[in-house]
């Protein structure tokens, strides 16, 4: 995620060997306490799988389970692919090459975040059909209309264009902030620009592209809404439907946990493969080169980065407004949205907020005194990111309700609940930020007599606060947009954007819901803006 | 700058504590709790029965129907009654998976469902009360729960959704069981996983048996079905042109022409005595663990009321209540075929149904 | 605040300390006294593990085995471990780790208690020379005045040790030795406990009352700058500490004879004779048997490679004159040489 080297820091050379200091008990119980609620669910999951007939797949043959789960890894791995592709090369055009108005194509570029996966396939599926939007301007014009975008490639379509920003957010720092030093050797030594940007550039990338592709493929296996909408059947989907339909939810708890097994994989696999490079703490001596761009290929480039803007940020909102601007020429009424905005954003600053103060003591031990104990915890947070929200939700709702009934059903449960599903966000921000602050300063800090909490208040959090923010920007972005687990815990009448947009558009009530995700779209923007330009 | 994190969350906490209460006066077009004020006024003029259970707590509504659907009804309730009401929306089966999970401490008093199946299902689990005669005495009995658990509040007829542009009214099928034949391959969507859908495969394994429910179900998969989430898509997706026609419920198609004017769509009921042709009752029950049972069961009354009634009525809904009339256009209740089934009985083919709709692949 | 007793309370004793990571030993039973108010250096070359020590001192690791004392106090030993805040060890790190988002004041005032920090800080700052700087930020410093800042701030909390982690590195050369002079002052006239470490012999040899030279993980020699230049106690030592050539001998009765002349020698039997290339005077003669076979000029001094008869080498370092061209035939002197038992590398 974005994170920002603190100025005048001169990074300590790192000795070439250190041994971690041991982590105080008090550390311990904190890191412990905070992987809790994420604990929770996955518990709650295992010990309903594990009873008798808890392996129950509701029917579901095993031939239909290896067919849905092919369907989810041809999606996931396409859009890991093309996100990763897209979001290199945007950042590459923003951050290496002589464009004009990098810094306005890299927010623009960064945009589509904002827009919730749901709400982007529903405008996708506005502005295709024959009645929709672009297939209107089209026979405008004499072209034939456009078919219904579903399936398999608008389901691509849509989760590429609205995840690809994660990859250019992190791969523009990190592309920033390597030393030109390596490529000019390399480019000295005889190699292309290609060979250069292939043997030199990617690999210091490493970690940056697969920490995002592992954001990224783990929203692609947990998402419902984009294609249930857009009619791609996957894995998660039928996890869904198993939850809609029956009155026992075993079958959904048990598919959820081989969807957790199986992201569980992935998670893995990107740690394994972080490679010891360690995000590039050093501002280099002299600014990276800008590579110039002439004729076919600028004109190129201006279109690339054109068609993304357009099919991830102008086309949504177009077809958002359309409907709505149509809605209300046919008369239609919508209630304003205040109220749900006012929710929305309330407790998204509040779960932002609490899960950044939550994945500062699991960050400081995972990062300064890392161990294997301390990777499991990390690893129960990353399960509990990987879960369906809905059994995330359903592992709260029963919880709450067997041991803590007061707290069901209440704002505060919805926090915790957000807090566990999203504290791998912030968290890797702040190791992101940990990282490159150094323990040096610390230990000067403890040297000079100063504890450890002191040091903490008086050092480290006024050093690595810009990650902080960084990570709880994205939690907050998250939780605007988050539906299966509020839908399930929060309390009666507390309606949310999101779930206001649910629920107009399932009943056809399109003018509420355009104007319910306007608005969302527009609280999100603010902290993202934010985010994006803070790291100039 | 230092601060501004620290305003932040504070307001963030009040905001969200404000917003969680959800009984603010303010916001009256948008909060489900009917506005104080209009309840105020209204308590002292009501002569309805008052209700002798714990008096300033609200009532909580689980809905399954939506909230244009309800809200005009819920804030008629409060006028008349002074009682506060609650309401949870969400789609039927989340809400009864939510009862089930929520068992005896569920803080709901009145469930409101969209089909028959799902609140059969709660009531088999001895989470209903009994409702009292009068209550059910007011809608035919084969539109209420044969133990009295729920009654039906109000009917919605399965029809298949065509555009009259794309199907000639010669090639309207005469059973769903044409809709397996090759001439409607690729032309047709369904809704596996909406609530009424399975509703009505519920029914149909009543009718037909397991077996055959299950060579319907895979001749339909088979087919090359355009598989919608929702019946509200397939009606647009119709009405648009881009698929020729789908299995629905009656009243999404009336909804749309009043939003969006002439439409090329109509809807075709099948003939008597086939499965495609089921109408169900949309069913409200009060919760064995609610403290407030008596205005629960009032909260029922009203929407038996020929003030509620007529208020379904123009959401194209068919009435329940006896002598009310049916949606403009369409065929009187009494005129639709019934099955010969009870309505009670699909609660306990629910869990089969879903079975063969995972096996055949749908799901 | 009392003054410390420099003869007691700052000194440091460290008894068989031991310390690995993973498979790397980097400390194996190390013992180690630093008397109070002295300055001791620990030189060696990377990986020779004095970093690792230093740092146990401060108490930011642990060691595997072993104990040390400040001040009489027990810091670590066995079921006692003194975390680093409590330990009252100040340290100036390599790179300064000074703190970005704080002033020179609060910087150097960072380790003071609140009710003695405004008089504490003026009067450190005054001592090093930065009264006028109180009020800048880090980064708008030089590297010296960085250093001073670190130094400062170090010695602000009246520790009983400081600790200096190669603190010259980072400086120009010709920066560097003023720079040094200056923090030598500012330790002597404060008193303080002081341990440097450096892999630069010069630094060692010009600062310290005392070193201890470390070779893989323990300490090989300890003693004044002179004793070991002059006295190294094996011939890795010699060569580590400066410029130096080997020639073989038999010492035999005190005393061994070699091609440039004879020398005392308390061992017997065959020894290695260590020349300083500054203990060498050269003669340039026509009939010399000495043959110069190399020369690099250093404007203040030049180092000249001499080829003797018997094969073997030796360098003399000389001041500039007198002018001498490879071929040329000298003659050499050596006025001493240190003997190591033993023949070939050690």
């Amino acid at each position: 995620m974005a994170a920002v080297a603190p100025p005048g820091v001169v990074p300590t050379p790192k000795p070439s060997v250190q041994k971690p200091r041991r982590a105080s008990a008090a550390l311990w119980a904190a890191a412990i306490a905070v992987t809790l609620p994420g604990a929770a669910p996955i518990l709650h999951l295992l010990w309903t799988v594990v009873k008798p007939g808890g392996f129950d797949a509701g029917g579901i043959s095993a031939t239909r389970l290896l067919q849905l789960f092919g369907s989810t890894t041809l999606l996931v791995g396409s859009v890991t692919a093309t996100a990763l592709a897209a979001g290199t090369a945007t950042a590459w055009l923003t951050s290496r090459t002589d464009i004009a108005g990098r810094g306005v194509w890299s927010t623009l570029v960064s945009l589509p975040l904002v827009i919730p996966s749901f709400v982007g396939a529903l405008a996708m599926l506005g502005s295709s059909g024959n009645g929709g939007l672009m297939s209107l301007a089209l026979s405008a014009i004499g072209l034939p209309r456009l078919p219904v975008f579903s399936g398999f490639w608008a389901a691509w379509g849509a989760l590429s264009l609205w995840n690809f920003s994660y990859v250019h957010l992190v791969t523009t720092p990190a592309l920033r902030r390597m030393d030109p030093s390596l490529e000019e050797a390399a480019r000295g030594l005889g190699a292309t620009r290609w060979r250069t940007l292939r043997d030199v550039v990617l690999p210091q990338l490493r970690p940056a592209l697969l920490g995002s592709s592992l954001l990224v493929a783990l929203y692609v296996i947990s998402d419902f809404g984009a294609v249930s909408l857009l009619r791609y059947e996957t894995f998660t989907r039928a996890i869904y439907t198993q939850f809609r339909g029956r009155l026992d939810v075993t079958p959904a708890l048990f598919l959820s946990g081989i969807l957790v097994a199986g992201a569980l994989v992935l998670v893995l696999v990107e740690q394994r493969n972080r490679g010891k490079a360690s995000l590039a703490a050093r501002r280099p001596a002299r600014p990276p080169e800008r590579i110039p761009l002439r004729g076919a290929r600028r004109v190129a480039a201006y279109g690339f980065l054109t068609t993304v803007v357009i099919g991830g940020l102008v086309l949504p909102i177009v077809t958002l407004g359309w409907w709505a601007m149509r809605g209300l020429s046919l008369g239609n009424v919508f209630d304003p949205v205040w109220a749900e905005a006012a929710r929305s954003t309330g407790v998204a600053l509040a779960a932002a907020a609490a899960t950044v103060a939550a994945a500062l003591p699991l960050a400081i031990l995972t990062v300064r005194h890392p161990s294997r104990p301390a990777g499991v915890l990390e690893s129960i947070s990353w399960s509990t990111y990987s879960l369906p929200h809905l059994a995330v939700g359903l592992g709260f709702l029963t919880l709450s309700i067997r041991f803590v009934p007061a707290v069901y059903q209440t704002v505060v449960l919805l926090i915790i609940a957000y807090m566990a599903m999203f504290l791998p966000q912030a968290l890797s921000a702040t190791q992101a930020g940990l990282r490159q602050v150094g323990p040096h300063l610390e230990d000067a800090s403890r040297g000079l007599g100063v504890g450890a909490l002191a040091t903490l208040r008086r050092v480290t959090v006024p050093l690595v606060w810009r990650s902080l923010l960084a990570g709880g920007g994205l939690v907050f972005l998250t939780v605007m947009k988050e539906l299966p687990a509020t839908l399930l815990l929060r309390p009666t009448g507390f309606e949310t954007l999101a779930v206001r947009i649910w629920s107009a558009s399932s009943e056809l009530f399109y003018t509420q819901a355009s104007v319910a995700a306007l608005v969302l779209i527009g609280i999100s923007a603010v902290p993202l803006y934010l985010l994006v330009t803070r790291d100039r | 700058m230092r601060r501004l994190p620290a305003l932040v969350i504070s307001l963030a906490l009040v905001v969200a504590a404000c917003g969680g209460s959800g009984d603010d006066g303010a916001e009256s077009t948008t909060t489900t709790t009917a506005a104080k004020a209009t309840a105020t006024t209204a308590a002292s003029e009501t002569t309805t029965t008052a209700p002798t259970d714990e008096p300033g707590e609200p009532l909580v509504l689980y809905s399954g129907r939506n909230e244009n659907f309800v809200q005009p009804v819920i804030d008629s309730f409060t006028a008349a009654t002074g009682i506060e009401v609650e309401v949870r929306y969400g789609g039927t089966g989340d809400l009864a998976t939510t009862i089930t999970a929520e068992g005896e401490s569920t803080p709901a008093d009145v469930f409101w469902a969209q089909d028959p199946a799902f609140i059969g299902g709660i009531a088999k689990q001895g989470l209903l009360a009994e409702l009292p005669a009068d209550v059910l005495g007011m809608v035919e009995s084969r539109y209420a729960d044969d133990d009295g658990q729920w009654v039906g509040i109000t009917g919605r007829s399965r029809v298949l959704v065509y555009n009259t542009d794309l199907v000639l009214e010669d090639e309207l099928p005469d059973s769903v069981w044409d809709l397996v034949e090759p001439e409607w391959d690729g032309r047709f969507g369904v809704a596996p996983t909406n609530g009424s859908f399975v509703a009505f495969v519920s029914a149909m394994v009543l009718v037909e048996g397991e077996e055959r429910t299950l060579e319907w179900l895979q001749g339909i998969a088979a087919n090359d079905p355009v598989i919608f989430d929702g019946n509200g898509p397939i009606v647009d997706a119709v009405v648009a042109g881009d698929v020729d026609a789908g299995l629905v419920n009656h009243y999404y198609l009336l909804q749309r022409i009043a939003q969006l004017g002439e439409v090329p769509a109509r809807n075709h009921f099948f003939p008597p005595g086939d499965p495609g042709g089921l109408v169900m009752a949309a069913g409200a029950g009060v919760l064995v663990g609610s403290d407030q049972q008596e205005a629960a069961v009032e909260l029922i009354r009203h929407l038996l009321s020929a003030e509620s009634q007529a208020h379904f009525l123009t959401l194209f809904e068919y009435p329940l209540v006896d002598g009310v009339a049916a949606p403009e256009g369409q065929p009187a209740l009494a005129e639709l075929p019934t099955l010969g089934i009870s309505l009670t009985d699909t609660a306990d083919t629910l869990e089969p149904a879903l079975r063969l709709i995972a096996e055949a692949g749908l799901t | 605040m009392t003054e410390p007793d420099p003869t007691v309370d700052a000194a440091i004793r460290m008894r068989g300390i031991t310390m690995s990571y993973g498979s790397v030993q980097a400390l194996t039973g190390v013992d180690l006294d630093v008397a109070g108010g002295h300055l001791m250096t620990l030189l060696g070359p990377s990986g020779s593990g004095k970093t690792t020590a230093l740092r146990l001192i401060a108490g930011f690791d642990r060691p595997d085995a072993g104990s040390i004392e400040l001040g009489g106090e027990t810091m670590v030993g066995p079921g006692a471990f003194v975390p680093p805040d409590r330990r009252r060890v100040g340290m100036v790190f390599q790179d300064y780790a000074l703190f970005p988002h704080l002033t020179v004041a609060r910087n150097v005032g960072y380790g003071v208690a609140k009710r003695e920090r405004p008089q504490r800080v003026r009067e450190i700052l005054e001592l090093v020379g930065l009264s006028g700087k109180a009020a800048r930020l880090p980064h708008e410093l030089s590297g010296g005045e960085q250093q001073r800042v670190a130094l400062a701030r170090a010695l602000a909390p009246d520790p009983r040790v400081i600790l200096l982690d190669e603190p010259f590195s980072n400086l120009d050369a010709a920066l560097r030795a003023r720079v040094r002079n200056e923090v030598a002052e500012i330790l002597r006239r404060s008193g303080t406990t002081a341990i440097f470490v450096t892999h630069d012999q010069e630094e060692a040899l010009s600062l310290s009352d005392t070193v201890a030279v470390m070779h893989d993980g323990g300490i090989v020699q300890t003693g004044t700058p002179t004793e070991i230049y002059h006295h190294p106690a094996d011939r890795w030592v010699a060569a580590f500490l400066g410029d130096a050539d080997f020639l073989p001998g038999r010492a035999d009765d005190g005393s061994v004879t070699t091609s440039v002349g004879v020398f005392p020698s308390p061992h017997r039997g065959s020894v290695t004779v260590m020349i300083r290339p500054e203990s060498v005077a050269v003669r340039p003669t026509p009939d010399g048997t000495a043959i110069v076979t190399r020369r690099e000029f250093f404007g203040h001094d030049q180092l000249v490679t001499i080829g003797l008869p018997d094969g073997s080498v030796v360098r003399a370092r000389l001041g500039p004159a007198p002018f001498l061209r490879p071929g040329d035939h000298v003659d050499i002197t050596v006025d001493e040489a240190a003997t190591f038992p033993g023949v070939g590398a050690h």
